[in-house]
């Protein structure tokens, strides 16, 4: 259940911080300074918007329609109605629900769901105590209602039809400063810095505290403890989830006291490489949010999908020393000189193995100037699935997963499918022919970005960062903070799907994915 | 979509960084770098004889009966009056060009034979235009219905209908380059800025259908599972057969030097395809949003492409589904666990089941003549 009273208990208790020695301003200044440029595909309908346009756009836009109009975009949801009956009602989007067993119809029993913000506004509901890792939040699960509500109204010219070089604004905007009185599109991305040593001392902690922390979709997710002990032998038996926990403390604590370290458990040896990595590196971490992905517009194929709620990004990679060392630094521009490490992107889902890391060359010593000058940090966001590559152009879609396995779990399907043996062997057949997948990628969209890169550009569009602060002088565990805490601790889903086959996602963070990616390169 | 082995973008100064199935690149490979040089204007891998990058896969791929490969070229102006190799996949697929000694008359390129080695024997797929000032991607697809192509930046340059078929590899490393050839000190022979490598194995058509359905769970007993992906499979093969020799009789060998000026394939082929691709992508439509109330749209196609093959090879076609009818999928000693799964999941894939019935159905009169 919600429990935002415990998490920030929690916080308090074991003192929050994941940034030291960078204080949360300084952390900000970063975030800013390397926001990437972002350049989207011309024809892109869905921009990154914040958590709260997920909620507040979608009322303001429902609430301004005429009524008449209305009823086409409430959420139609099967609540009970009784023990065992039901029926299906309209709500008023977006709306928040969690599942409720399931009601006869017919001969057939169907999934029903209790909407939880019935007359109240969808984002205090999730604050409720049912809303866990089954809840979703939904404006209507089709492409239809997010181009209502999230979709362009106008393309850069001002026209209707987006071409390469006219492409589609996003519908997000805001008061324009330089036009009183007038409004601009914007685009809204999230960022936070973890310092990883920092963030799996935590976490451990959290995993330590077991049943008692309450659902978070910040947390839980960096479980790389695993990842730094190797057997010796395959015949070793696994360890304990409190002996793994106990050597990864007993670790931090003797690198954090310069301490001899500890020895590991018998059969098992330190992962140096993963150990070195988790001191070593702090994560600068873009999250970009969408409201929809449509990337079965873009193409006939078989991954081609669409659902609400789609969350891509990418990181770079700093050396804390490096990052350290500048933050003590009297020059105000020193934070500003740290050279990255590596870029890593996220590509679709971290099981086909298509993320993307760019190690960066240490350019000349030169003390006049700026790391930005030096890199090129713009990433390419792909139409519709909002992949996130770092060149433009058409990017075949990789998938390294081992397809075996889908065969081997669900060969059972074939039973429920004999009868029709002259049909499934035709399709299987033409499956074959289905030989790729392909990500688009554009110069000629809209472009995002920091506003001495971007400001003068014709196709340039106000970009804002919203901080996730993780600094001990101000997290988002802190009272003043709830109301972000509420959005982002939010472990149910961000999206409903209609289909048989859900791929909907919650948020949970990426640290662990750009780790893991980043482990694999070094 | 087939499955990824190897792709190497150069995306920076290490070599060793490209995305790959687990594995590893040999020693040898390490000695090449990539760089962005004035002559390839972008990161990239200079070849020359005796460089080369060789992944050999920690886990090698059986039963592969389709490659993929995609390789971004620039060939300078330096003919080398010798034939080199581009990719190798295991011992089973290579493709190689045969450069002519002169460039164009224009100087803007040079030709070259492509040579498509595949399973035991050599197939030339024409001769191709290599650009010298600019990278081009060519792309190399093979199934095992015995179609090769070649694709210069998306456009067919070259096409064989008979290349190996029925013909199933082994790929155990993705090699490119001339690490084979004995090292020169010559300037490189080309440049390398992309590799892609995909291949499709025996069951991931079965794989892909798979993801699209829900779960089914059924205990099993007997071996009653592989027998039943074993059964299907098999009927799949039949079928590539079959198709082997519709694409010989609707295609001819065609390159974009030499012709024929009618082109490779013939209108019904151009046809087939487009309908089946259409029928499959409205299926994976309705399987994907659960919605069946148009069941024309897959049908439709469906039976249109199933006219063309059957007018193509009638009597083949007429047996061929006779014999997959025929088949039990599920085995006689696994019937009660089949029965229990049909009722048990009868509401949720009523839909599809009615569906796939009609299909079978359709293909049934087909057969029949009617």
């Amino acid at each position: 259940m919600a429990n935002l009273p415990a998490l920030q208990q929690f916080a308090a208790t074991h003192g929050f911080g994941l940034t030291a020695p960078l204080r949360h301003a300084q952390v900000r200044r970063l975030a800013q300074y390397w926001l990437p440029q972002m350049r989207f595909y011309w024809d892109e309908r869905f921009h990154p918007v914040a958590l709260d346009d997920i909620f507040a756009m979608v009322e303001d836009q429902f609430a301004a329609m005429p009524p008449a109009a209305q009823d086409a975009f409430r959420v139609n949801k099967m609540v009970r109605t009784g023990p065992l009956t039901g029926e299906v009602r309209g709500f008023d989007p977006p709306v928040v629900h969690v599942p409720d067993g399931a009601v006869q119809q017919g001969n057939i029993f169907v999934p029903a769901v209790r909407v939880l913000n019935e007359g109240t506004p969808a984002r205090e509901a999730l604050s409720l105590p049912e809303v866990a890792s089954s809840a979703m939040v939904t404006h209507g699960a089709s492409f239809r209602a997010s181009d209502q509500f999230f979709g362009p109204l106008v393309t850069l010219s001002g026209g209707n039809t987006a071409v390469a070089g006219d492409p589609f604004l996003p519908r997000a905007d805001e008061p324009d400063p330089a036009h009183p009185g007038e409004r601009r599109p914007r685009v809204t991305v999230m960022a936070a810095l973890h310092n990883l040593l920092e963030l799996l001392k935590y976490e451990l902690a959290v995993d330590a505290a077991g049943d008692d922390y309450p659902p978070d979709a910040l947390r839980g997710n960096f479980n790389i403890a695993g990842m730094l002990l190797l057997r010796t032998s395959p015949q070793v038996p696994p360890l304990s989830a409190e002996e793994l926990r106990n050597f990864v403390l007993a670790l931090i604590a003797a690198h954090e006291s310069n301490g001899a370290m500890p020895d590991p458990p018998p059969g098992w040896r330190l992962n140096r490489l993963a150990w070195d990595a988790v001191t070593r590196f702090a994560f600068l971490e873009y999250s970009f949010f969408y409201a929809y992905n449509d990337f079965e517009r873009y193409q006939t194929a078989l991954f081609d999908n669409e659902h609400e709620g789609d969350d891509e990004g990418c990181c770079l990679v700093f050396e804390r020393n490096a990052i350290n060392v500048a933050a003590s630094s009297s020059d105000p521009d020193a934070l500003r000189r740290v050279v990255p490490h590596s870029i890593i992107t996220s590509v679709h889902e971290e099981y086909q193995d298509a993320d993307l890391l760019k190690f960066i060359a240490p350019p000349p010593p030169d003390p006049d100037r700026l790391a930005r000058d030096a890199v090129d940090f713009t990433v390419y966001i792909a139409g519709g699935s909002h992949a996130t590559y770092l060149t433009p152009g058409t990017h075949d879609l990789v998938d390294f997963q081992d397809t075996w396995g889908f065969v081997d779990e669900n060969a059972p399907i074939l039973y429920v499918i004999a009868p029709a043996v002259l049909a499934l062997a035709i399709i299987l057949a033409i499956i074959e022919h289905f030989v790729d997948t392909e990500d688009f990628t554009s110069e000629e969209g809209v472009h995002a970005g920091p506003h001495d890169i971007v400001g003068g550009d014709p196709a340039g569009v106000a970009a804002h960062v919203v901080m996730l602060p993780m600094s001990a002088n101000n997290h988002v565990y802190r009272p003043a903070n709830e109301a972000l805490l509420l959005l982002r601790s939010y472990a149910g889903k961000w999206g409903a799907h209609d289909g048989i086959v859900d791929i909907s996602p919650p948020f949970p963070t990426k640290t662990a994915r750009y780790f893991r990616k980043l482990l694999s390169k070094l | 979509m087939w499955r990824s082995v190897f792709l190497h973008e150069f995306i920076d100064h290490r070599i060793t960084n490209c995305q790959a199935l687990a594995g590893r690149p040999t020693p040898a490979s390490l000695a090449l770098a990539a760089d962005d040089t004035a002559e390839s204007g972008t990161n990239a891998a200079p070849i020359r004889r005796g460089s080369g990058f060789e992944y050999v896969l920690d886990a090698p791929l059986g039963q592969v009966i389709g490659v993929s490969c995609r390789v971004r070229l620039m060939y300078p102006l330096n003919p080398q009056p010798f034939m080199f190799p581009v990719i190798r996949l295991g011992a089973g697929a290579e493709l190689l060009l045969w450069p002519q000694s002169h460039p164009l008359p224009d100087l803007s390129g040079t030709l070259a034979l492509a040579r498509l080695w595949l399973g035991s024997s050599f197939k030339n797929l024409g001769n191709i235009v290599l650009p010298a000032r600019r990278f081009v991607e060519f792309r190399l697809d093979w199934h095992t219905s015995g179609q090769a192509r070649i694709l210069a930046d998306g456009q067919l340059v070259a096409y064989a209908n008979a290349v190996a078929p029925g013909a199933m590899l082994s790929v155990d490393r993705v090699a490119f380059g001339m690490l084979n050839l004995q090292p020169a000190a010559t300037p490189p022979v080309y440049h390398l800025s992309r590799v892609f490598v995909r291949v499709l194995q025996r069951p991931d058509a079965l794989a892909h259908l798979s993801k699209l359905l829900p779960r089914v769970k059924v205990a099993d007993e007997n071996r009653c599972h592989a027998r039943a992906v074993g059964n299907i499979l098999a009927q799949v093969d039949a079928l590539r057969q079959f198709m082997a020799q519709v694409h010989q009789a609707l295609s001819q060998n065609w390159s974009a030097q030499a012709g024929p000026a009618a082109g490779p394939f013939k209108p019904e082929a151009v046809e087939a395809h487009a309908l089946s691709t259409e029928a499959v992508a409205a299926l994976v439509g309705m399987l994907r949003t659960s919605d069946f109330a148009d069941t024309a749209r897959f049908l439709e196609p469906f039976e249109k492409f199933l006219r063309i093959l059957h007018a193509t090879l009638p009597q083949q076609f007429a047996a061929l589904a006779a014999q997959i009818d025929g088949t039990k999928i599920v085995p006689e000693d696994c019937r009660a666990a089949y029965e229990q799964a049909l009722n048990d999941n009868s509401a949720a894939f009523g839909p599809l089941i009615k569906l796939m019935t009609e299909a079978s159905d359709r293909v049934r009169a087909i057969a029949a003549g009617n």
